[in-house]
């Protein structure tokens, strides 16, 4: 199954602006989404805004990128301005909180 | 103890029967058949397959004859093992539904499912009187066993594994704490129904009896209890559970 477009949208986004080529950016966003809990083929844009905001400046840091939160900064700005198709209502988390009544 | 197995039996039959119904109520105001599948599952088993199994064996003993049996056997299995299958397709459609495998699986369960029904009526048409199917049947009573515990085990496992996932959401804001605490008491009743079946098999194999003072009684007694409580937690919770399930999770939604 393929990675959500909103993972490849972030990944594109952070291989153009920094230093990290294709295989490194989605490495790093992938590594990040995992310590989160979240799955790079349903994961949505405003979770991964809140991966960027809290997680991401981390593994930038670790992977000797310059002023990450910077990077971050112009991740999050071009994430509110992408498009998502929004939730299915069908991953195990809306089922289970629709089962709550 | 007789008064211990009694209860539970009752809780169970109430709990499940109630949130059956309330997630069939719920279906049809949703049109999600996730809801749909789980409500009638449990309504088939405990609300329809467990009255109609006592039914029967009250039939059976007054008398009624081999082609009655066959006929009220065979629409008992036939009901219990549609809630049966119908739990297992719940959980590949929650969990695994872009899995080829589970797809597998659930083939299986369904083969099982079919070749236990036909095996116990089968079985019980052989036997002639319930006595003589409480010597015979053991290995149709076991199945029986194996197959709800399977069942309900790999419910309990896929939402556990997933729960792993959503704790680490919370903890980001990204994931609702009654969401998460319902998909584990949901896993701890899938945990339990599969552990009491492993050990009431465990207990038949080794010659226990389903009686008075026994402790198959009891174990069973004792994960029916825990079913029952992680089902009602899970989808009837009372106000103040819930109002604990967050202040639980309040440090990590700081």
């Amino acid at each position: 199954m393929a990675d959500s477009p909103a993972f490849d949208f972030l990944c594109n986004a952070l291989e153009q602006g920094s230093a990290l080529d294709r295989l490194e950016a989605r490495g790093t966003v992938r590594l990040a989404l995992k310590q989160s809990g979240l799955d790079p083929r349903h994961v949505r844009r405003d979770e991964l805004a809140v991966v960027v905001e809290k997680l991401l400046p981390a593994e930038l840091t670790s992977r000797g990128i310059d002023d990450p939160e910077g990077v971050c900064r112009q991740l999050g700005s071009a994430l509110a301005g992408f498009a998502d198709d929004g939730p299915s209502g069908e991953a195990p988390e809306d089922v289970f909180a629709r089962l709550g009544g | 103890m007789v008064v211990f197995g009694l209860a539970s039996v009752g809780i169970l039959f109430l709990v499940w029967n109630v949130v059956g119904v309330r997630l069939l109520l719920l279906a049809r105001r949703t049109r999600g058949f996730p809801e749909f599948a789980l409500g009638s599952s449990l309504l088939l088993v405990a609300g329809i397959g467990f009255p109609m199994s006592v039914f029967n064996g009250l039939v059976w003993d007054a008398g009624a004859g081999p082609a009655t049996m066959v006929v009220l056997n065979s629409l008992h299995l036939f009901l219990q093992n549609a809630g049966l299958m119908l739990a297992a397709v719940f959980t590949w459609r929650v969990f695994r539904r872009h899995d080829t495998w589970a797809l597998g699986l659930l083939g299986m369960i369904a083969i099982a499912l079919v070749v236990h029904g036909v095996g116990m009526v089968a079985g019980m048409h052989a036997a002639g009187d319930r006595a003589t199917f409480a010597e015979t049947g053991a290995i149709w009573f076991c199945a029986t066993l194996v197959l709800c515990g399977g069942v309900f085990g790999w419910a309990g496992l896929e939402a556990l594994l997933y729960r792993r996932s959503l704790v680490k959401r919370l903890a980001l804001g990204l994931a609702s704490p009654e969401v998460v605490n319902r998909m584990f008491l949901w896993g701890v009743m899938g945990v339990a129904s599969f552990t009491c079946g492993v050990v009431d098999v465990s207990l038949l194999a080794a010659g226990v009896r389903m009686e008075a003072g026994s402790v198959l009684l009891l174990v069973t007694s004792f994960f029916g209890l825990v079913d029952s409580a992680c089902l009602y937690l899970a989808f009837l919770p009372p106000r103040r559970y819930l109002d604990w399930v967050h202040r639980q999770a309040a440090p990590v939604e700081a």
